[in-house]
């Protein structure tokens, strides 16, 4: 049955979150060839930066590791990181893309990651590390975060003396017991030809800076909430410890929103998620730090998944004051930040101190899948989000292109999963055709 | 015997907990063990090549991996021992982080406890045989249960692949709920169009074989080799099916359930889902007053009913805006604790509904009380902490979803298992939403707990994907855990054979002993522990090794 | 293990099924509920597969309890795996009644989404024999 056929067909895969990993092993598993691409240097998308999830709060990276490392060792799936489509074009039913491979600087075969080159390198500690949202420093040559797949260094074009102004000792090489670094390695364009593409290019979250009135940038102890994930996870900036600039806080307060259901940031739309990533921060504090205060504002609190109405309200038992109601401002107080709420169960203005804030923004669709839309003809709502109908819910506007994931609108992960496992089925379908 | 044991810190999760350096030490110099090593993660590439390179360098026949539950990653560390040249059989694996470390909090009496469960972990494989993951022939072809929109676009999907699909409905009509609903949303359509057009492509299919008004009456065999029996209108019929995926939806709230709500007494007082049929038999006045409640039915612990339903809200809001469409200068007030249109176009639906005169007033509504002039609201405004009372003509209940009626019924026949609400419990709340522990039986749509009509399609499919998954090979592999006789040492007794539920123990007239059918045996180890002469034993869990675990328990360290 | 620390801190030994309670005793460590360290756990296949012998080797080994978790009756994986344990379980705490030991052993069932329900039976227990001991020594 399925072997038979489709072990000839090849499907490409672009975005290696928890969308694109579940639509590419489904497909794999039906016995289709796939390459997935990956723009950044590892897979896993967002959801490996966080810490633990909700409304179970296991914890992040034990249930995706597996699933990043099955993609990686599946005869079926061909990986390439560092790797997005440059052109496509319509070939029959299928499609024919160029795909840019940007240099790693480092031999993947030879690489053993242990990280010798990075404690070499000149600009060690010197570089902001993006997957900790800059929270920490790294070196030129490095590893995203410890369970990265692959598990292999790179070097960072951009930081790097000897790419950037090819001047440097390069001491790296010389730590290399491998001899895996190779300067000499160029960008690489691949045409190849696929009978169906899924979209799984995932997210980005609105600017807070955006919100002058919330400090964000300027005021210390405001953060968002991506940023205070990494703060509660083992491997982020400050090893797991709730310490913020040598202190940990003791009154914590969270708003929600942010960015979203406001139509001055230019989104009326519900980002879904962040309701919850609060509630499970509160959480994950209250665990943390026993004497902490904790105060969220909200509008809604949109606990609509399996088991988070009882989070939520857990959440509240564990001693969080829900405030209904958005600040209006954050200011710098003497004794910490001011919260300025108007508090819509009693009326009153309230005026809270806070040691920590933490902004829930919102959900964005990521910069970069305009063009990638306008590549391949597909049409996306007013926000930026792939546009998809309700029965058919990963299809696009492009016959033999699906979306999965956040691409498509906000999702949290059960949702993200559903919606890979749809769209491979679609993309079976639409294979199975010719 | 050369032992490798590998200790997982799981980043804190059980560094924190437990002193793995002590763990460490102490098993370096106990007896055979080979490697004791301790990693940051097991589970990552550089963990798991630590696992396999040092199986294969030195030649271990056991391996010890200290770490997450036996569940989580079975497979991969399976594989990797395998890589190493080991029998996956002789791998042991032991749960310090689920049941030591995140149990306890002192370091301490922690790290005694990890030594002795790894000690049982060592003591009990000692006694494990290399076994064979038997090759089984599977079925190619699936039972969906339910023809609603999951069930539907399952066995689309399946059909489509050209596995033979069978597709069980109790009710006479196929579509479910969406068959009842005039205008879904957000599409506007017709849900009794949208589920004519997926039957009329699967009654097109000769691989497709519907039964309505169809009940399973009984189930059995194993993964790959299922086998049902219906009651059909026909008379009864066998299926045989290689997998199964569960689609039995949900039951709508019954209000009768909330008197207080006066449901069932008053014909002004009626649900979203009858609301569907339009508002032109309510005999409504001119400008209608008219209450819309959200959650009836829904987060109310008194009732049993804690979680959201995760769709009334916006079938509140539909509600709100056909009253306001047919009748400009209605009153529409919705009652509601917090608006949940999360779903994408929500907010702005809610918004519109706003623009639209809807007002909305957060408010616990206690009772509803029919009165001639029309029926009477009470509750609490919880926004302005004052008491409500208003007259409507009309109160519309936005009801929740309830677990199917026949829940207990399929999950008993299934061997599946319900959650603390009664819906199907899942194998993983997030990356495996629509698995049940059994392999090739899946839970798709409304059955594991409350979606909307997107979702509910996504699950149907994605469920349908991993079926066929499992099965387009034709073959699968199943664990070799099964009963073994000792002829020398079986009486002939047959205690077994009475107390095997699978009856896959069969009595040998010749040689006066019983011997195992093991594609029949279900690995359970009742025949083990009934037999009086310890003559049959569970592959993988015998006495010797559950003996010598609860030894290590209690040895002193 | 010196016989005065023991009686502070009561060892048991349960055996639970891998269907049921050993999934419910793995959530309730993911849920991160606490209990006391003394109570350890023996994977079995079924409640079922659980020899009385096994019972009777803890407590001679110096368990100061031994339990037998599995799933609900009419529940069992197995289907009816759960109700053999039950019969053997009751004989076998009628035989130690004779030395009044039939309090040290329990059977209960826990699904597998029972997680607290398996922390309070466990927690229960454990007390139960805590005082028990303690009574003892004074006595
Ligand atoms: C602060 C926060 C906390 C959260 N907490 C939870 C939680 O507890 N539980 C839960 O269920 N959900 C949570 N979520 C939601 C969860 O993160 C998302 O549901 C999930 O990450 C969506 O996965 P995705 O694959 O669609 O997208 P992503 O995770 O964004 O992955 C997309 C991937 O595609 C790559 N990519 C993008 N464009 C290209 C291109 N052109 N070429 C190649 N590759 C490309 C990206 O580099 C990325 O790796 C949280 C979200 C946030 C912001
Ligand atoms: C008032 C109301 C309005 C709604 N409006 C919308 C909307 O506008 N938009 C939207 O997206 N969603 C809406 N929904 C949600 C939508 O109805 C569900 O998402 C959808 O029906 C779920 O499909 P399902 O297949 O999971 O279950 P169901 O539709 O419940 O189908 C289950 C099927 O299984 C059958 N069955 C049950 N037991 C057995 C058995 N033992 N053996 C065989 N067959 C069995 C049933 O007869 C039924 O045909 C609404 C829900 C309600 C209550
Ligand atoms: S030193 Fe060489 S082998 Fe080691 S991590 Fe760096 S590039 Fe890889
Ligand atoms: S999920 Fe909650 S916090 Fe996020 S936009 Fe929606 S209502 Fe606001
Ligand atoms: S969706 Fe809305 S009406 Fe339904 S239970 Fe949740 S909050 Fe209540
Ligand atoms: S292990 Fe269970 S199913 Fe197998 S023969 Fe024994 S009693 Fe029967």
């Amino acid at each position: 049955m399925g072997e038979r056929y489709l072990q000839e067909k090849h499907v490409l895969v672009v975005g290696g979150g928890i969308g694109g990993i579940t639509a590419a092993l489904e497909l794999a598993s039906c016995g289709v060839r796939v390459t997935m691409l990956e723009g950044g240097p590892s897979i896993g998308g967002r959801m490996i930066q966080l810490d633990k999830t909700f409304p179970t709060l296991d914890c992040s990276s034990c249930t995706l590791t597996p699933k990043m490392v099955e993609v990686a060792l599946h005869p079926r799936i061909e990986l390439m990181t560092l790797a997005k489509p440059m052109g496509i074009e319509r070939n029959g039913k299928g499609f024919s893309v160029s795909i840019q491979k940007r240099p790693r600087f480092v031999d993947m075969k030879k690489c053993t990651a242990c990280g010798a080159c990075s404690g070499a390198c000149v600009m060690k500690g010197r570089l902001s590390d993006e997957f900790n949202l800059r929270l920490s420093k790294r070196a030129a040559i490095y590893i995203p975060f410890p369970q990265a797949v692959p598990q292999k260094y790179l070097v960072d074009g951009d930081g790097c003396l000897f790419v950037s102004r090819g001047k440097c000792k390069k001491a790296c090489v010389e730590a290399c017991e491998t001899r895996a670094i190779n300067f000499d390695e160029k960008e690489e364009i691949i045409e190849s030809y696929y009978d169906a593409i899924v979209l799984a290019p995932g997210f980005d979250l609105y600017d807070a800076t955006e919100k002058r009135e919330y400090g964000y940038g300027s005021l210390e102890g405001v953060m968002t909430g991506i940023e205070f994930e990494r703060i509660c996870s083992v491997t982020g900036p400050t090893g797991g410890e709730m310490v913020i600039n040598g202190k940990t806080p003791k009154r914590f307060y969270f708003i929600q929103c942010v960015g979203s259901r406001d139509r001055q940031t230019g989104a009326r739309f519900c980002s879904r998620v962040c309701c919850m990533y609060t509630a499970k921060h509160a959480t994950i504090v209250r665990d943390r730090v026993k004497d902490a205060e904790i105060y969220v504002s909200y509008i809604d609190v949109r606990a609509y998944g399996k088991n988070y109405e009882e989070f939520y309200k857990s959440t509240q038992e564990g001693g969080t004051y829900y405030i209904r109601g958005i600040p209006g401002d954050i200011t710098q107080g003497e004794k910490g930040l001011l919260v300025r709420v108007e508090d819509m169960l009693s009326g009153e203005l309230r005026e809270i101190e806070a040691d920590l804030v933490v902004l829930a923004t919102g959900v964005r669709p990521r910069k970069d899948t305009a063009e990638l839309c306008n590549l391949l003809k597909v049409d996306r709502d007013e926000y930026g989000f792939i546009r998809t109908d309700s029965i058919a819910p990963s299809r696009t506007s492009t016959k033999g292109v699906f979306v999965c994931g956040m691409a498509s609108g906000p999702k949290d992960v059960p949702d993200t999963v559903a919606s890979g496992g749809e769209a491979a089925s679609r993309c079976l379908e639409y294979i199975g055709e010719q | 015997m050369k032992i490798g044991i590998f200790l997982c810190h799981c980043g804190h999760n059980i560094k924190h907990t437990v002193d793995v350096a002590r763990v460490k030490e102490y098993f370096q110099k106990f007896l055979n063990v080979a490697v004791a090593e301790d990693y940051p993660f097991l589970c990552s590439e550089p963990g798991q090549e630590l696992i396999r390179s040092r199986t294969e360098a030195e030649g271990l026949d056991r391996v010890i991996i200290a770490a997450c539950a036996p569940t989580l990653h079975q497979d991969m560390f399976k594989d990797l021992v395998k890589k190493g040249g080991l029998n996956p059989f002789l791998l042991r694996r032991v749960s310090v982080r689920e049941h030591c470390s995140w149990v306890g909090d002192d370091i301490g009496k922690n790290t005694d406890k990890a030594i002795r469960l790894i000690k049982a972990g060592v003591y009990g494989s000692s006694h494990y045989i290399p076994l064979e993951e038997k090759q089984v022939d599977v079925t190619q072809s699936a039972m969906v249960i339910g023809g609603g929109v999951s069930g539907l676009s399952a066995a689309l999907f399946l059909s489509n692949q050209g596995m033979h699909v069978y597709l069980v409905e109790k009710e006479a009509e196929l579509g479910g709920h969406v068959r009842k609903l005039r205008n879904v949303w957000p599409s506007g359509k017709d849900g009794s169009e949208l589920i004519d057009e997926m039957v009329e492509t699967l009654r097109d299919r000769e691989n497709v074989e519907i039964f309505t008004s169809t009940r399973m009456v009984s189930f059995g065999g194993s993964f790959g080799n299922y086998e049902a029996t219906l009651e059909t209108p026909a008379g009864e019929s066998t299926v045989k099916a290689g997998g199964v995926i569960v689609a039995i939806g949900f039951a709508p709230f019954d209000p009768i359930s909330k008197p207080e709500l006066g449901y069932g007494k008053d014909k002004r007082i009626v649900t979203t889902l009858e609301l569907e049929n339009g508002l032109d038999e309510l005999g409504l006045p001119a400008n209608p007053r008219v209450a819309v409640l959200h959650c009836v039915g829904s987060r109310d612990e008194q009732i049993g009913k804690p979680y959201c339903s995760r769709v009334c809200c916006i079938n509140a809001l539909r509600a709100g805006q056909t009253v306001k469409e047919k009748f400009e200068h209605s009153y529409v007030e919705s009652f509601y604790m917090d608006v949940r249109a999360h779903p994408k176009g929500g907010e702005e639906f809610y918004e519109d509904t706003q623009e639209k005169g809807v007002l909305f007033t957060r408010g616990n509504v206690g009772e509803i009380i029919p009165t001639p002039a029309g029926v009477l609201v009470r509750g609490e405004d919880t926004l302005f902490g004052e008491l409500l009372e208003r007259e409507f003509d009309l109160a519309v209940l936005s009801i929740g979803m309830s677990p199917p009626k026949d829940n207990q019924y399929i999950a008993s026949l299934l061997k599946i298992t319900l959650d603390k609400d009664k819906f199907f419990l899942e194998a993983h709340p997030k990356l495996r939403p629509y698995d049940t522990a059994l392999k090739g039986i899946f839970i798709a749509g409304t059955c594991s707990g409350p979606k909307d009509m997107e979702e509910s399609i996504n699950h149907g499919r994605a469920s349908a994907v991993k079926l066929f998954g499992l099965l387009n090979l034709g073959y699968a592999f199943v664990e070799p855990f099964v009963a073994m006789v000792d002829p020398k040492r079986c009486s002939g007794c047959r205690a077994c054979e009475q107390a095997c539920v699978a009856k896959a123990i069969k009595f040998d007239d010749g040689e006066r002993i019983v011997r195992v059918e093991e594609a029949a045996c279900m690995g359970c180890g009742l025949c083990n522990s009934t037999c009086p002469s310890s003559a049959i034993g569970l592959k993988g869990h015998a006495d010797s090794s559950i003996n010598d675990e609860v030894g290590a328990i209690l040895e002193a360290i | 293990m010196a016989e005065e620390a023991k009686k502070d801190i009561p060892e048991i030994v349960g055996f639970a099924c891998s269907f049921c309670s050993f999934k419910a005793s793995e959530m309730a460590g993911s849920l991160r509920m606490k209990y006391p360290e003394g109570i350890k756990i023996v994977q079995v296949p079924c409640s079922s597969r659980v020899d009385p012998a096994f019972v009777i080797k803890a407590l001679f080994e110096g368990a100061d309890g031994a339990f037998v978790a599995g799933c609900h009756p009419g529940d069992c994986h197995f289907i009816k795996g759960n109700y053999y344990t039950r019969r053997k379980i009751a004989a076998l705490k009628e035989m130690f009644k004779a030395f009044s030991m039939d309090k040290k052993i329990k059977l209960f069932w826990v699904s597998a989404s029972e997680a607290r329900r398996f922390v309070e039976k466990v927690e229960h227990m454990y007390k139960e024999i805590k005082e028990g001991n303690n009574e003892g020594k004074k006595g």
